[in-house]
């Protein structure tokens, strides 16, 4: 062996050693620094719409996936009474879509759902391209998303592995039965104008559409009634873009499968999201819609779902007592 | 533009010369860039969840938090500053390329001359060469300055005329950093300081002899010290408050309203920093606190991991990387900042 090759292996040998002890430090302190549970308590951020995780394994027929249009708009218990198929919001505040790429991940993880809406307030929200490296790196290594857990770190971090057993009663809907109209002058005025959608937004929709198909999931776009943030112009940039890519896209603002909103009663922000009064018209619209297009299963006799009806029943409390 | 400033015949031939990496710089180099991380992203970007707050609604807190306010911007500027001049000069160490240091321990300094020799050194260097020189060696300055040796004394007089070099030096300076009201009032505190210092201190040497004290001992060397972190601590209240109203107004509030008990009762945790933010940035200003000392009797902390034993040489830098993911102020609860030299 010359000289020269010795020292070109004595390198590479370095190198492979240096990338391997990091690797295996940020899976170590990758798991100790994750979350031991899917709850609050334990440092999940967004735990409700992460109680996805601790549903039972391919129990869920659709997951909806978006801003907090979603948690406002859909209410998963509503949709099982009315047409008996299970959901789940994996909806976060202000979700851009590397998140909501983040959030598809997880629960494809361990749900197999017939379909999964992407809510399309998102698709507009921009985002730096490092944030799509960002994400990547802390969904390879969650010390990089949870390191500030320090602060309360404890022995059992060290024990135990991270798992998942809470789910969120309502399935991360947020119920909000307040009122504030909104002026819904001039709202989806027929208009030609297209929004871009930016490019790398566009990359990103493109990816989770893939995903979905790979995975045997048909995605569909939704854009739910919102005086504030949807127009024709966006409208018109979602049926091109649905067209483009094949994917089903339902518009609940106008045409066809419209919502019929009372924006006098059916907002609690002046029209920025919907209310629960506002959340029931689009389950009673949608529940039929998705059950029929998807052939989603009626679960409300199956008793392995008894849970369901459970959680139904504590719906119907709170909304009582709301 | 951040710094260090770079002289033409200091570093133009080894940015030409193309010199091969090797991985004695490769190691020193990495580890420079991960100290200058940690500095930044454990202790600064840490240290604003304080300041940040604090300078922005000044009115809703007492005399005591402004003061620590005061404090804990100094050493975010410190730390943020100190920490991307390390990462510049780790990148050149890298490819060999020398970049001249901007900081020496300046929080040993035992005058506010002698801080800014030690802070900035690379802006200092360029308003002494640039402003300094050439206006104290100018002909009408020179004349100026044999009438006045004659009419004042040669120390008094050389002083004054120095102050016309100085004053236009820490105008300068003020100004370098923006054309706000409280950057001039920055400048022109300095240009009072060094020329007051510098007019006082033969009576002040007179004076120590006089009464036997001796100015070389310890106790007297941690005085001045301080002293000059007081120095610094009032310059850079009114350096990061919003105008020169608003740095009246807050050193208003640390002489009047400055409450003991805030310190011991909690007071301080809830303006956005809790125990173990407070804990963390204590231990890393501590530790910098002795590898300065270290630095003062000749150590070099980046070369003497290089030299250590293999198992300990790269455990150090793995240490130091771990030490910033998991103690970093990023993610979720903290907003990034932006390099805070990088807007002057």
């Amino acid at each position: 062996m010359t000289e020269r090759l010795k020292k070109v292996c004595k390198a590479t040998l370095r190198v492979t050693a240096i990338v391997v002890l990091t690797l295996v430090l940020l899976a170590v302190s990758s798991c100790v620094f994750m979350p031991k549970n899917n709850q609050e308590e334990f440092g999940m951020g967004g735990a409700s719409a992460n109680g996805i995780m601790g549903e039972p394994s391919n129990t869920i027929d659709v997951v909806f996936i978006g801003d907090s249009e979603t948690y406002h708009s859909f209410s998963p218990l509503q949709l099982f009474e009315e047409n008996g198929f299970t959901s789940y919001v994996c909806g976060t505040a202000a979700q851009t879509l590397p998140f909501s790429n983040t959030m598809l991940h997880r629960a494809l993880r361990s749900q197999s759902p017939t379909i999964v809406v992407f809510e399309t307030n998102s698709f507009f929200r921009e985002f730096e391209a490092d944030e799509i490296i960002a994400r990547a790196i802390m969904d390879t290594f969650p010390v990089f998303e949870y390191h500030n857990r320090w602060k309360d770190l404890t022995l059992s971090d060290m024990t135990s592995l991270p798992t998942a057993t809470w789910t969120d009663p309502f399935k991360n809907y947020y119920l909000v039965t307040s009122v504030e109209p909104a002026d819904a002058e001039g709202y989806m005025s027929p208009s030609d104008e297209i929004e871009e959608i930016p490019r790398l937004n566009r990359e990103v929709i493109i990816m989770m559409v893939e995903y979905c198909r790979e995975n045997g999931v048909t995605p569909v776009f939704m854009s739910v009634p919102s005086t504030r943030n949807w127009n024709y112009a966006r409208h018109n940039a979602m049926v091109e873009l649905s067209q483009e890519l094949g994917v089903d896209y339902y518009d609940l603002n106008v045409g066809e499968h419209q919502v019929v909103v009372d924006w006098g009663t059916d907002t609690y922000d002046a029209g920025d999201h919907l209310n629960h009064s506002g959340a029931t018209k689009v389950g009673r619209s949608i529940a039929p819609l998705l059950a029929q297009t998807y052939a989603l299963a009626d679960h409300r006799e199956d008793g392995d779902y008894a849970t369901w009806l459970e959680a139904l029943e504590r719906y119907h409390q709170k909304i009582d007592a709301a | 533009m951040e710094g260090p400033f770079c002289r033409y015949g200091q570093t133009a031939e080894a940015l030409t010369e193309g010199s091969p990496i090797n991985v004695a710089n490769l190691y020193q180099g990495t580890l420079r860039i991960f100290v200058g991380i940690a500095k930044k992203m454990v202790v600064a970007d840490r240290l604003d969840l304080f300041v940040k707050p604090v300078f922005n609604d000044y009115a809703s807190h007492n005399g005591s938090v402004i003061a620590l306010a005061a404090v804990l911007y100094t050493l975010q500027l410190y730390f943020d500053f100190s920490g991307c001049m390390d990462v510049a000069i780790g990148i050149g160490r890298v490819f060999n390329v020398s970049v001249p240091e901007n900081f020496r321990q300046p929080f040993f300094s035992k005058t506010a001359s002698e801080f800014w020799q030690r802070w900035h050194i690379t802006l200092g260097a360029w308003f002494k060469d640039y402003v300094y020189y050439p206006i104290t060696f100018s002909g009408g300055i020179k004349r100026l300055t044999r009438r006045a040796r004659k009419r004042f004394g040669s120390l008094y007089g050389s002083l004054l005329m120095g102050s016309v070099a100085l004053f236009c030096v820490w105008l300068g300076n003020g100004l370098w950093h923006g054309a706000g009201s409280q950057y001039v009032f920055f400048g022109m505190y300095y240009f009072v300081l060094i020329f007051l210092g510098g007019l006082i201190d033969p009576a002040a040497q007179k004076l120590a002899s006089a009464i036997g004290v001796n100015r070389d001992c310890a106790p007297y060397r941690a005085f001045r010290i301080v002293r000059t972190w007081v120095v610094v601590f009032v310059g850079e209240l009114f350096f990061r408050a919003s105008d020169l109203a608003s740095g009246i107004a807050m050193l208003r509030s640390i002489c009047t309203d400055f409450v003991m008990a805030s310190f011991t009762d909690g007071t301080m945790f809830e303006v956005g920093m809790d125990r173990q933010d407070f804990l963390i940035v204590a231990i890393v200003v501590l530790a910098s606190f002795v590898i300065g000392i270290l630095k003062e009797r000749g150590f070099d902390g980046i070369d003497a991991a290089w030299r250590a034993a293999t198992p300990l040489r790269w455990a150090i830098p793995f240490a130091v990387a771990i030490f910033v993911i998991v103690f970093g102020a990023y993610g979720v609860g903290y907003v990034p900042v932006d390099p805070m030299y990088a807007q002057f």
